[in-house]
Parts: C-alpha cells; sequence; structure tokens
C-alpha cells in the first residue's frame, strides 16, 4: 500500500499538469496562408484592395450563362440555337431566345445572383468605409471618395435591375437584422432611389478622363448611367424624360474628354485601353482580369486553328441572319461578325469540320454562313455567323485582354439624338449627331430621322453591347415576332415577357419576394 | 518544435512513473506446455493469464510458456481461438502444462479502442477478423481484405484502378463534408492511412461499427473505427516466411460499340473514306496487366524480447495501358520486457514509398466514343501538329492512345510510422503506458502534356506540373488502466487517458504551359514561358490543427454473466469556433449471457446486448470559424492592376462537432455444439449538427457563405451474420460457410433549407443545367430524378408523360414533369464465405450479392443514339438501343438501370504440401486465386457497383472534383473499367 499511496502522489499532480498546463490544453488556431479581421485592412494599400473586390464582381459580365447573356441571346441580334447534341442545355436558351422565361431557369437566376451580389459587395464595403472612417482607421478623404464611388457603381446595379426584373427589393444598408428579408419594391420605387441615388453622388466623383478614372466609376460614368435611365424613363415608370437624358448625354459631350474615333474596331481590338470613345469598359486582362471568354463563347471548335487559340471554343453564340443582312457590305460594322470559309492561321491551310453534317450545303469546310436552319434540335453545326465585334489576338487564352464595353461615346451621341428626336421631330442636331455615326462607318447620311431608321442605326452601331433588349422594348419591336421570315422563331411575346421572372430559388429563401405578373 | 515543447512538459510525468519501476516485489517464475488434448501437437500463440493481473504470456511454436507470476495470484487462464478455455489454479509447482480441447470460439482476443476483451466480454458490435478470415488474390490495399465479410461495412471501388482508393461505408453515411471514411487506427495509433501497411503485415482487423464501442475515440469516429493489429514476432524460434504470387488482371467487361462498317452503315462520319481503316480503340488502350509481389519475413527473440521484420514489394499494371503502381514496403517491430518484466516496451516502423503511374482513366470514354474509321497515327502532313496521331477538331473528343503514349501522370508517396509504446506494471493490477508516434507523408505529384497532345497540352504548347503535398502528425497518449477483482471471474476495471495529436500540412503546386521542346518533360519548369508571361499557376498552403482529448472507461464482468460498460471521452479541436472547442462523447452498453441464467437445449451460447455511444466528426479544413479574407482577381487601379481582397467566408464562433448518437440492440448466439453461430444487430443513428458551407444572406454577412451545424439525417439499419462450422464435417472434407445480411436507410431529415435543389449536372456536351439527383428536407438519400418516357414517335422524337397532369410538359424543371426514376442505395446486401477442406486441398469463396439500386448509365444518357445531325462519335451498343429513336440524347428513366448483381468477388484453391521432417521448410503451400471470376446482372454498365458517391460531370479535358457523397447511383463515364484477376502464389515457411 505504500507503493500504491507513492504512485498516487506522483499521479495526482501529473493529472493536475496535463489539465491545466496552458500547452497540454490549449486549442488556439493559428492560420498561416488566409487572412483574417485581425490581419487584414492594416494599410491604405490594403484598403484599396477592398474597394477592389466591387469592381471585379463585374468580371462575370464577359462570359457565359448569366445577365449578358440572357440581355443577348433575348434580342434578335445573338443566340444560342441548340445543334443536335450540343447546347441543350434543359433548354434555357431556346426559353430566353423565345421569351418563355421560367423563374426556374439557370440563367435567370444566375443573372439575379451576379446583379444583387454587386448590390451586396457595394453595400458591404459602403458600411466597412464608413465604420472604419468613423473609427479614425481610415484615411477620412479617401474613404469618402470611395464611399461615392460605391454609390455609383451600386446605382448601375440597380439600374440594370431596374431594366430586367424591374419589381425588385432596395437594400442599402449593411448591419441589417438576422433573418432580414427584403420586400419588393415596384419599378416606380426602384426607378426613384436610381434618379435620387445618382443625383446625390455622381457630383462626388472625380471628372477626370484618364488612366486614374479607368474602369471604375467617374462623374462622366455617372452621366452616362443617368443618360440610359432617362433614355428608357418612359418604359420604367410611363413618364418619358427625354430633355433629361438629352441634358446628361450633353454634358458628357461638352467635357470635350471623348471623342468618336475613326475605326469603328479602335475600341474593340486587344488594346482598346486608348480609344477616346470608351466610356466604361471592364479593364480584363489575360493574366490580371480574366474573364472574357467570347472567343470560346461563340467560335467553331474548329476555330481553334484560325486564331491558334490555347482551348477549344464551345460553338454557341452567333447571330441572326436578318440582323446580318442589315448591314450594308460596304458598312464597316459588317466585320462585326465572323463569316465565310475559314482558314487556319496561316491564311492558307482551310479548316475541316470532322463533324459536318450530311446535309449542310457547304461540305466539310469550316464556312460561317448567314443562314440558321432551325433554332432547335438540330441547327447545323456550322450554321450563323458569329460574333467578332472584339479582336480575338492569335494565341488567346480562354481569357481575352480586350476591355468589354459597357458605356461608349457614340452611343451617348445616338440616345441625345434620339431623346432630341422625341422633343421635336425635325432637330436638326439629332440628325447631325447620327450622321456622325453614319460617316464613321462609312455611311451614307441619313436626309431625315425615322423610328425605323434609328432602331436600325443603333441596331448596326450597338451590335453585343448589352443593349439590344432594351432599345426594342423602348421602340415597341421586342414582343413582335423576329422578323417574320422563315427563321424567325421567335413567334411574339406578351409584355408581361419585358421583365424577367424572379427566381424560383430567391422566392424559396425570401417569401417577401413577389413573382412579377406573366410568371 | 512545437509537439516537442508540449512532450517534454506533458511527459515529466511518465519519467516520474517509470522511476518506480525500481521498486521490485517478490514472485515466481511459471513454465509449461499447451498442447492438443487430441493430437499431442504444441499450440502455438495460446494465451497464458495469471488471473486478477494484467500479467500473461503467449506460447512460442512448440506450446511452450514462460510467465512470471506475482505474489498472491492463484489461478492461470489458458486460452486458444477454437479451443475450449481453462483455468488451472496454482500449487507450489512451477510447471504447468495443460492439454486443451477444441470447443468453443468464444474466446477469441477481440481487439477494442484502447485495450482488448474476450469476445464473450463484448457488449456492443464489434466484428474481428484474422489474418485466416482474410481475402485472398491481388490485395494491394487493406480495405480488400475484409470486401464482404463484415456485414454494415460497404466496401466498394468501381472498376479496377490499381491506384484508386476504395470507398468504405460503415453503416451508410454519417456525414457530408466531414470525414465519410472510418477512423483508421493501426497498433493503436489513430487516424493512420490505410495504404500505410502492406496487406502482408496484418495480423487481424477489428471493426468497431456501433457509437457505443467508437465513442472512446470520438472524434473522427463518426463513420466507424478500423483497427489494425500487425503481425509480432514469437520468442522462441526464429521463423522466416515467404509470400509471393504473380496475377494477371484482364478487362472483364467492356461496351459494345459499332464497328466500322456498321458505323457508316448506321449513317457514321466515316473519317478515312480512302481506305477502310477499322480501329477497336479499346483493344489499343488496354492489356494484360501482370502484377508480382513478394513478401519476405522474420521474426523471433531471445530471452525477453521479441522482433518481426518484413519486406514487401509490389509491381502492379492494371488492364489500362500506363497504369500501375510499384511499392516498397518495409516493417519492423519489437517487444522488449525490462525491469524484471515490469515494463514492456513496443515499437513499430513502417515504411512506406509508392510509385505510382495514374494514368489518365478519361483514355476509357473516349476509347468507347471514339470514330472507329479513324486511324491511330498517320503520316499525313495534317496530324503533323498532333505528332502523327490521328486527332479532330472535335469537341470532347480525342484520341485515346495519343492521351496514353505522349502524357503522364506520375506520382511518389513516401509514408512513415513510427512508435513507441511503453507500459509499465505499477502493481499487478495497476498499470500505466505512454505511447508515441509520428507518421510522415510527402506526396510528389508529376503531370506532363506533350505539345502535341490535343488532351491538355496542344492549347498551351506543352504543360508541366509538379506538385508537393507533406504531412506530419505527432500523437502523445497517456493512459492507466486499474483492475480490481470482485471475486471469481467478476472484475472491474478502469481506463483513463489522456491524449494530444496535432497535424500538420504544407504543400505547393506549380503549372507551367508552353516550352521549347518535349525533351525537358516538367523537369525545368524555369523553361516555360507561361512563367514569364504570367499565365502559370503556382499555390501553395501551410495550416496545422490539434486535438486534445481525455477519456475514461469503466468495465465491469459479474461472472462471466453480466458485462456493462460506460465511458466518456472529452475532447477538444482547434478546427471549432472559440465557443464550442470541446465535446463531449459518453456511451454506455450492456450484455448478458443467457446461457449462464438458464439451461435451453440446444444453446450453447446466447448473449443480449445493447448499447449507446455518442460519437463526433470535425470539418477536414482548418480555419472555418473565422472571417476569412481571400484574394481576388486583380483590378484596374491608377493605370496599374492591384490585388483585391474579398471576405470568402463569414466568422462562426458557435462551429462545433459534429454528433452521431447511435443506439445499436445485439443478439450473439452459437446453437448445437458451437455447429452453428452468428450475431444480429439492429441500429438507428440519428447525426445532428453536420457541418456545411452553407449560403447566408448578404447582407447582413460579409461572405455568401458560413460554415454551420445545420443538417441532419437519421438512419436505421439491420444486419445479420450466420456461420455453420462444419455443416459437413468428414474425414478428410469439411465446409463451412458463412452468410452475411445487412440492409439500411438514410433520410436527410433537414437540409438546413427549405427549398428542394437539384443535384448532380449531367454536364457537356448539351445537358448542363440537366441533373440526375435531388435533396429537400425529409428526403430518402440517393434518389434519381428525372423526366418519364411516354412514347417514342414515328418521326423518331420523345413524348415525356405529362406528370404534374398540366396539360403541357416541362421535362426540365424539377417540380413540373420530373419525378423520382431511381434510387441508388441497394435494398440490401447479402454475402456467402466459404471455406472447404478436403485432405491436402483447401477451397475458399465468396459470393457477394448488392441488391436493389439503380444505376444511372452515363454512358447511355450521351452515347445511346449517334448524334442526330452528324454522327462523329461512336455509340453503346445496349439492349435497350432504339433504332427508331434519333432525338438528342437526354438523361430520362430510360437511363436508369436496376444494378442488383452477384457476384463471385474471390476463389481461392490452395495445396499444403506433406513436409517430411529433414526438410527445410515448415509449410509450403500452392494456391490459386480469383477476383471478379463471374457477376450476374441485367446491368448494361461495366459494373453494377453501388455508386455511393461522385465525383461529377467532367468534360474536354478537365478535372473531377472531390466526390460529394449526397449524389449516390450515378455511373460516369470517368470510372475505370472492370478487371477479371487469376493470380497464382505460395506461401512458404522456414
Amino acid at each position: 500500500m505504500k507503493k500504491l499511496a507513492l504512485s498516487v502522489k506522483l499521479l495526482l499532480p501529473a493529472l493536475f499538469v496535463l489539465t491545466f498546463n496552458n500547452s497540454c490544453t490549449n486549442l488556439d488556431e493559428k492560420l498561416y496562408d488566409t487572412l483574417t479581421e485581425d490581419t487584414f485592412l492594416q494599410t491604405e494599400e490594403e484598403f484599396i484592395s477592398a474597394l477592389g473586390a466591387a469592381y471585379t464582381s463585374l468580371y462575370a459580365l464577359g462570359n457565359h450563362g448569366a445577365y449578358w447573356s440572357v440581355q443577348e441571346v433575348s434580342s434578335d441580334e445573338v443566340m444560342i440555337p441548340q445543334r443536335g447534341g450540343d447546347w441543350g442545355d434543359g433548354g434555357q436558351w431556346i426559353n430566353a431566345h423565345r421569351h418563355e422565361f421560367k423563374a426556374a431557369d439557370p440563367n435567370i437566376n444566375n443573372s439575379w445572383n451576379f446583379l444583387f451580389g454587386g448590390v451586396n459587395t457595394c453595400n458591404r464595403l459602403i458600411f466597412q468605409f464608413q465604420t472604419l472612417k468613423d473609427a479614425g482607421k481610415a484615411d477620412a478623404v479617401l474613404a469618402d471618395k470611395f464611399i461615392a464611388e460605391l454609390r455609383v457603381l451600386r446605382g448601375l446595379y440597380y439600374y440594370w435591375l431596374l431594366d430586367t426584373f424591374g419589381n425588385v427589393p432596395l437594400v442599402t444598408d449593411f448591419d441589417v437584422p438576422d433573418g432580414f428579408l427584403p420586400a419588393t419594391k415596384t419599378r416606380q420605387e426602384v426607378y426613384d432611389f436610381v434618379e435620387s441615388e445618382l443625383n446625390a453622388a455622381v457630383p462626388l466623383l472625380d471628372k477626370a478622363v484618364n488612366g486614374t478614372t479607368y474602369g471604375r466609376m467617374s462623374y462622366y460614368v455617372g452621366k452616362a448611367i443617368q443618360a440610359k435611365l432617362y433614355l428608357n424613363a418612359e418604359v420604367y415608370t410611363g413618364t418619358a424624360q427625354w430633355q433629361k437624358c438629352a441634358d446628361a448625354c450633353n454634358e458628357i459631350i461638352n467635357s470635350g474628354s471623348y471623342q468618336v474615333e475613326a475605326d469603328y474596331y479602335a475600341s474593340f481590338i486587344t488594346n482598346n485601353q486608348t480609344s477616346k470613345e470608351i466610356i466604361l469598359a471592364v479593364p480584363y486582362d489575360q493574366v490580371f482580369a480574366q474573364g472574357f471568354n467570347l472567343a470560346q463563347m461563340t467560335l467553331h471548335y474548329g476555330s481553334q486553328a484560325t486564331f491558334d487559340l490555347q482551348e477549344q471554343p464551345w460553338n454557341g453564340y452567333c447571330s441572326l441572319q436578318e440582323f446580318y443582312e442589315m448591314h450594308d457590305a460596304n458598312d464597316d460594322r459588317i466585320n462585326n461578325f465572323v463569316e465565310g470559309p475559314q482558314f487556319a492561321s496561316d491564311g492558307v491551310t482551310p479548316v475541316i469540320d470532322a463533324s459536318v453534317e450530311p446535309n449542310d450545303p457547304d461540305g466539310p469546310q469550316l464556312n460561317f454562313t448567314p443562314q440558321i436552319n432551325e433554332h432547335f434540335p438540330n441547327a447545323l453545326r456550322q450554321a450563323g455567323v458569329r460574333i467578332g465585334k472584339y479582336e480575338f489576338k492569335k494565341g488567346a487564352t480562354a481569357n481575352l485582354s480586350n476591355d468589354f464595353v459597357i458605356f461608349r461615346y457614340s452611343d451617348v451621341l445616338m440616345s441625345r439624338a434620339e431623346a432630341l428626336w422625341h422633343l421635336d421631330n425635325a432637330s436638326q442636331e439629332a440628325l447631325d449627331l447620327v450622321n456622325v455615326v453614319r460617316v464613321r462607318a462609312r455611311q451614307p447620311q441619313f436626309g431625315a430621322l425615322t423610328p425605323d431608321l434609328l432602331i436600325q442605326e443603333r441596331g448596326r452601331e450597338m451590335f453585343y453591347e448589352g443593349v439590344r433588349r432594351q432599345d426594342l422594348i423602348r421602340f415597341g419591336k421586342y414582343g413582335q415576332q423576329f422578323y417574320g421570315n422563315a427563321t424567325g422563331w421567335m413567334p411574339g411575346s406578351a409584355d408581361t415577357k419585358q421583365l424577367w421572372p424572379i427566381p424560383t430559388a430567391q422566392i424559396n429563401i425570401n417569401p417577401n419576394l413577389v413573382q412579377n405578373p406573366g410568371y | 518544435m512545437k509537439f516537442l515543447h508540449t512532450l517534454s512538459k506533458c511527459g515529466f510525468l511518465v519519467a516520474a512513473l517509470l522511476l518506480m519501476g525500481n521498486v521490485a516485489w517478490s514472485q515466481r517464475t511459471v513454465k509449461g506446455k499447451a498442447t492438443d488434448a487430441d493430437s499431442g501437437e504444441g499450440l502455438i500463440g495460446a494465451t497464458v493469464a495469471v488471473v486478477g493481473t494484467t500479467r500473461g504470456a503467449v506460447t512460442d511454436i512448440d506450446g511452450n510458456y514462460s510467465v512470471d507470476v506475482p505474489e498472491g495470484a492463484t489461478q492461470l487462464r489458458f486460452s486458444y481461438t477454437g479451443y475450449t478455455e481453462q483455468v488451472i489454479d496454482l500449487g507450489a509447482s512451477n510447471v504447468v502444462n495443460v492439454a486443451m480441447k477444441p470447443g468453443t470460439v468464444l474466446d477469441e482476443v477481440v481487439v477494442i479502442g484502447y485495450g482488448t476483451l474476450k469476445s464473450r466480454e463484448v457488449t456492443s458490435s464489434i466484428v474481428s477478423l484474422k489474418s485466416e478470415d482474410f481475402n485472398k488474390g491481388n490485395v494491394t490495399n487493406p480495405a480488400q481484405l475484409i470486401q464482404g465479410k463484415i456485414a454494415g461495412v460497404s466496401i466498394s471501388r468501381p472498376g479496377s484502378d490499381p491506384n484508386g482508393d476504395f470507398t468504405i461505408r460503415l453503416r451508410g453515411l454519417s456525414s457530408i463534408q466531414s470525414g465519410t471514411s472510418p477512423l483508421v487506427v493501426v497498433d493503436g495509433v489513430p487516424g493512420v492511412s490505410l495504404n500505410l501497411v502492406d496487406p502482408n503485415d496484418i495480423a487481424s482487423i477489428d471493426v468497431l461499427k456501433d457509437g457505443s464501442s467508437a465513442a472512446i475515440y470520438g472524434t473522427r469516429a463518426s463513420s466507424g473505427v478500423i483497427l489494425i493489429t500487425t503481425k509480432k514476432g514469437v520468442a522462441g524460434t526464429t521463423r522466416a516466411e515467404y509470400n509471393g504470387f504473380v496475377a494477371f488482371d484482364q478487362v472483364a467487361k467492356r461496351y459494345n460499340v459499332l464497328s466500322a462498317d456498321d458505323f457508316i452503315a448506321a449513317g457514321g462520319t466515316d473519317l478515312s473514306p480512302n481506305d477502310n481503316t477499322s480501329t477497336d480503340w479499346f483493344n489499343e488502350i488496354t492489356q494484360t496487366g501482370v502484377s508480382n509481389v513478394h513478401n519476405l519475413s522474420l521474426s523471433g527473440g531471445v530471452g525477453k524480447g521479441s522482433f518481426r521484420a518484413s519486406f514487401n514489394y509490389r509491381d502492379n499494371s492494371g488492364i489500362l495501358r500506363t497504369t500501375g503502381l510499384k511499392q516498397y514496403n518495409g516493417s519492423l517491430s519489437f517487444t522488449q520486457k525490462v525491469l524484471n518484466d515490469r515494463l514492456r516496451i513496443d515499437g513499430n516502423l513502417f515504411l512506406t514509398s509508392r510509385e505510382s503511374e495514374y494514368g489518365f482513366l478519361e483514355a476509357f470514354r473516349y476509347a468507347i466514343v471514339n470514330n472507329p474509321t479513324a486511324g491511330v497515327k498517320s503520316t499525313d502532313a495534317e496530324y503533323t501538329r498532333f505528332g502523327g496521331y490521328v486527332e479532330k477538331d472535335l469537341f470532347d473528343y480525342f484520341n485515346p492512345v495519343a492521351m496514353i503514349e505522349q502524357n503522364y501522370n506520375r506520382g511518389n508517396i513516401n509514408r512513415m510510422l513510427g512508435n513507441v509504446r511503453a507500459t509499465l506494471d505499477l502493481t499487478s493490477n495497476w498499470n500505466v503506458s505512454m505511447n508515441l508516434s509520428q507518421e510522415r507523408s510527402a506526396n510528389n505529384g508529376s503531370e506532363f502534356y506533350s505539345k502535341q497532345s490535343k488532351f491538355r497540352g496542344f492549347g498551351r504548347n506543352g504543360v508541366g506540373i509538379r506538385s508537393v503535398d507533406n504531412s506530419t502528425t505527432n500523437l502523445l497518449e497517456l493512459q492507466t488502466e486499474y483492475k480490481l477483482n470482485l471475486g471469481g471471474n467478476s472484475d472491474l476495471r478502469f481506463l483513463g487517458g489522456y491524449a494530444y495529436q496535432d497535424f500538420q500540412y504544407n504543400g505547393f503546386r506549380a503549372d507551367a504551359g508552353n516550352i521549347l521542346t518535349n525533351v525537358l518533360e516538367n523537369n525545368n519548369l524555369r523553361a516555360f514561358q507561361e512563367l514569364p508571361r504570367g499565365l502559370a499557376t503556382v499555390t501553395s498552403y501551410r495550416n496545422e490543427n490539434k486535438l486534445i482529448a481525455y477519456f475514461g472507461r469503466a468495465l465491469l464482468n459479474t461472472d462471466d454473466t453480466y458485462f456493462g460498460q460506460v465511458g466518456l471521452r472529452r475532447e477538444g479541436s482547434t478546427r471549432f469556433g472559440a465557443n464550442n472547442r470541446w465535446g463531449l462523447f459518453p456511451w454506455v452498453s450492456a450484455g448478458v449471457n443467457i446461457e449462464k441464467l438458464t439451461d435451453i437445449p440446444g444453446v450453447d451460447q446466447l448473449k443480449f446486448r445493447v448499447g449507446y455511444g455518442v460519437t463526433g466528426n470535425q470539418p477536414n479544413q482548418n480555419g472555418l470559424s473565422v472571417l476569412q479574407f481571400a484574394p481576388g482577381a486583380s483590378f484596374y487601379y491608377n493605370g496599374n492592376y492591384v490585388p483585391s481582397y474579398g471576405p470568402s467566408q463569414n466568422a462562426n464562433p458557435d462551429l462545433k462537432w459534429e454528433q452521431k448518437g447511435e443506439f445499436d440492440a445485439g443478439i450473439d448466439f452459437n446453437l448445437m455444439d458451437y455447429k452453428i453461430g452468428g450475431s444480429i444487430d439492429f441500429y438507428n443513428r440519428k447525426t445532428n449538427d453536420l457541418i456545411l458551407n452553407f449560403p447566408v444572406p448578404v447582407p447582413p454577412n460579409l461572405a455568401a457563405t458560413t460554415w454551420q451545424n445545420i443538417a441532419s439525417f437519421e438512419s436505421t439499419g439491420l444486419e445479420a451474420v450466420v456461420n455453420f462450422n462444419n455443416l459437413v464435417n468428414n474425414d478428410n472434407f469439411q465446409w463451412t460457410p458463412g452468410l452475411l445480411f445487412s440492409t439500411y436507410k438514410v433520410k436527410l431529415t433537414d437540409l438546413g433549407r427549405a427549398d428542394t435543389i437539384a443535384s448532380a449536372n449531367v454536364g457537356a456536351p448539351g445537358q448542363n443545367d440537366v441533373y440526375y439527383t435531388i435533396l429537400y428536407n425529409g428526403a430518402p438519400l440517393g434518389q434519381l430524378w428525372g423526366p418519364k418516357r411516354e412514347s417514342v414517335n414515328a418521326d423518331g422524337t420523345i413524348t415525356y408523360q405529362d406528370l404534374d397532369g398540366n396539360g403541357t410538359v416541362d421535362i426540365n424543371t424539377f417540380n413540373a414533369d420530373q419525378t423520382k426514376i431511381g434510387s441508388g442505395i441497394p435494398a440490401f446486401e447479402l454475402s456467402m464465405v466459404n471455406s472447404f477442406t478436403m485432405g491436402n486441398w483447401d477451397l475458399n469463396f465468396l459470393l457477394r450479392g448488392v441488391f436493389g439500386h439503380d444505376l444511372a448509365n452515363e454512358y447511355r444518357v450521351f452515347y445511346e443514339n449517334l448524334d442526330p445531325t452528324a454522327a462523329t462519335w461512336n455509340k453503346v451498343d445496349t439492349k435497350y438501343y432504339d433504332p427508331t429513336l434519333t432525338a438528342s440524347n437526354r438523361f430520362d428513366d430510360a437511363h436508369v438501370e436496376k444494378a442488383t448483381f452477384l457476384r463471385l468477388d474471390n476463389a481461392t484453391l490452395g495445396y499444403n504440401f506433406n513436409l517430411g521432417s529433414g526438410t527445410w521448410f515448415n509449410k509450403a503451400r500452392l494456391y490459386v486465386s480469383g477476383q471478379n471470376l463471374f457477376t450476374i446482372t441485367g446491368y448494361t454498365g461495366v459494373d453494377p457497383e453501388a455508386r455511393l458517391e461522385d465525383p461529377g460531370s467532367v468534360d474536354n479535358g478537365g478535372r473531377t472534383a472531390t466526390p460529394n457523397p449526397l449524389n449516390i447511383g450515378i455511373d460516369r463515364r470517368s470510372t475505370y473499367f472492370l478487371a477479371r484477376t487469376i493470380s497464382v502464389g505460395v506461401n512458404l515457411g522456414f
């Protein structure tokens, strides 16, 4: 028993040590390869890097599957036909083109997530910068500048939401209570919010047009958003705002900071950042800012040889025959399309398509022809001219380096023209502004403006710049059968289809959302 | 070094305890021999225990033993597998011989967590398999040893990839994003890789199936525990053993595809219109895989020490050309007793080096669909850019021969486990022990894609990839055991312990393209132009985590009649939120041997047992409970691209253990003079607080997801085993068959969200955003979901059923015209084990059946019909092919097939040579073994094995993701094909 007692004497303190000694029980986690609240946002450099998250959320614009894709495919300038076994993808792209949007379609939910993701990032950063500023941890001038920028960027996202989903919740705060489920606001309320927000924040922005504002929210980017808002005000609210639109455009024009480039494609080449015509672009880069996948989205599998692409394209997006044929053969802008027989990068060797259908009239050499035999299910794989507006640099990766244009000066000219024409059908300035765009494309000047001439010219000038859908709506052509000949698969749609359905997935999460009429 | 620091602080008490070893007490040594009562031969490996103490010994090859008996001890207990236990009173003599009679199988030693029990004392669901019960044949992974032999443990590896790992599911699924595989414990070291130990070195495998048995491992034990005990040396005679075999793998089944002529006749595109090229692509990429395995071991010992050393060499080749592995494995174990036998030191060292040729499993898929009219190679100038291999600019279309010949995907994994355990007897019934171990692994990956390889290489002008993943795990465990004699055969045993384990990981990966010449392969990454151009990808990581636990257990045995066990483990992990790092894992179980209470005719043993235990599970990653900021893309700021950082995950200081509470009730029985034995188990397990990276609203959250304890499962199941010992028993013919049955159901009681999620994207080409499965609260796991065909129309299109009866058919919306079209989880599994002996011959075989599950056959989903517009791909030709159908392929109920199967998993025929005295050998056995000899099934795919997780869709040279265990029943195109294996081997003892 003596031994037992001795053992107990030794064991008890040992157990005591095991229980209370820190290194035996310490479970504090040390993270070596990630940043946390304790280690991030310490310097101005880190402060700037936080702002970046708001802009990098725009990088989703240039790839397949969400907001931009649905904007384009639901218009008469772009479609994704089902090519046999390819591109069925649950019917969502056929639905979009026929305006038979379904609330459960993934592309609709992706669009919502993209737009509200952008809104939320802006809200978060406004909140974080304000908090840091209030706590004296951030330079107040820099914080205020960033907060104004973020308010305008949020305004841009809400303008897009206003344009597509129409009736959406307005979320502007970040420190909301747990379980916060914002309710749907009317399109009028959303419009009013965007208008007042831009009126308040745009005057705070930098008027410089150079590298310090490139790709970011500046004073004139704010004016361009206002111009768009007022251009479509009648669609959004029932009340036209032509004078306000014309005024916003005029500020941009009178700034003298922008000009129409002699070459239409100066705004779309790989190194288009020097274009004096770009007001806002996503400054994509194949290394630093990836996500512009247009070559993959539109080109044929065999086009890899034409452009020495690093990855094989997906053979999806193409334009419609009638839209293509709306262009004069001498119109500079006809090169917005990739058309005709295709050759390897040496320019001599024909690209042979091993998957050519026996009923393809052009034979095995890859040949992009305007005619598309059918919308689905068995469109020919080579059918349809492709989107060639942006330069595809030889040897490009899947991520192009061309900057992706959101607002462009010639659109501002034509928007002012349209507004002035509405105010006065005989406006000489309106005619002159449109003719600036015509002349640049080596097209004869118009003698007078009509709605048809305006919508057609806008179509040619603004192809694949994400405005065709709203232009068609504004000119009352969106619900009409596209073109109306044998290839017109869009049979016409009800006015309710001008808005997209609120995604099922979002209504499931937030019962305070109200589905749009007609869905 | 931190570990050493901890060790120095925590370990001093052990040193203090060791000091006490200097105190000796009076004792004597008893020697003797254990023999078979019938034959008089010595019994090797019989256990001799000093009753009422923790002392004991094991008999040597001749049956001799020597045991130190402390003062006061009065009895020795002799036990041996298959023989009746005997307890002999000690007299004055120091020699005790015992003749043992064959009889009960009750007294096998069962390994439990932190100790052992006799099988009669077990009160929870534990299965113990000895090496003689293991599957034979071409076994590379220890999981194969027990496949089909334990009711409730599903071990599957669709296909026969020599480098493929087995999916082990114990009683269904117990987690989603945390560990879904059982905890592996090797010789008392928890958390060890199953690949560390060579199958040849394993003496026994014990599986802790239920909560009450596994809870002592608390954390990580929710998916069960596999305890591996390696072979040890026996003091006495030195022995050497050689085991070797050569195995031949052949393709067990392939898909029928159209020949070149049939393909053209069916409207396929002829890619060689000027000649009659006809290529059997599948033949071009497959081979007879030849494997060689050699194992040499040496064991023995002198005096108070014993050792075993073993060396293993494996050279395996798969049925897909360029797949295989070479593995070198060495292990060393020793036991030494010192300090008058009061201190016992055991040590183990395992070293494994595996060189793998992973190859490219995609080759199977492209061999099935590649155009039979295309040649393999051509001298046409058109193909110079592809190195002379015939490739076409088609989407998701590759020459599979080029794929495997131009490129490589290799790995080299080195693993080491060293462990030392010291056990000190403080008194005759009280001991303390310390267990120290370190496991290290280094995994080097190496891939190269030729400049001319259309698969991954051509577009980037050659690609080189190198990667290193290192891990180090340190373990310190201290424990003490005390045994309180309650008189007779009754006792109470206590165990207390402390465990510290840390895990350190770091790694590095570089992926670069664009190189001047293939000659350099991936040996000089600097030569790749993507590096200076900023297009290469280089990543690295470093993280560590810790587990700390205290545990205690009390075991009661009342006269071998009533048994009880109660215990608690308190464990903490760095991976949880600051508020919830520690979890409590209690358990309790009890059993009663009815035959001790009442005499039932024909019943030799009947035990009822019941147990309940709580086990935990921790997430697979670190840092999940804190707000993290991660680098995003760069953004353009004042003329430069600068990095952007955003929140990647929200904080959750309340993140805590996943908890599983499991109730198990069972019966163990032996009837008719031990002729019939078996057990039945029923269980119900509720898994709560499952950790998911779950979408949360922004605002108020910074990031869109938070790791949360959110979902829950419930599963119930039944397992039954019955063995017929020597059902036929003539002088020279014995047959012992056994049957195993198991069934379970899993329900997602709470998914953490109210909505329904379509899951498992079918994929490209043409079926993105089409899904195989569906998940919602209350859903049974494993539902396949899709539209149902009404009819195939005259124009070749399909009319689908209007399931919601709304007059329009919408097959693309899950709640419109889609419904349940199959279930991926089997209704039940049934195995039959058989053991025959006839003179010198022995025959063992295992028939394994899995019943009632469905599989979505993805080859049919994509390649049932030729493409309606341009048939450049071949098609699979099954009994379901309908030539009138010309619509594009789209997943529906026609692609879901019943996959019930019965398979002769394993059969081994052996001959034991009679060895006269004076021969060199004391054992010589020759055998031939077959695996997957036949499969009876109606399934048209290559392997009807249940798919319990889903690697997801992949196309055009992409890479598969981490498998998702919620998506069940999908036979993807990325599966390795099944092999039939014949091996011939020899076992020699010297």
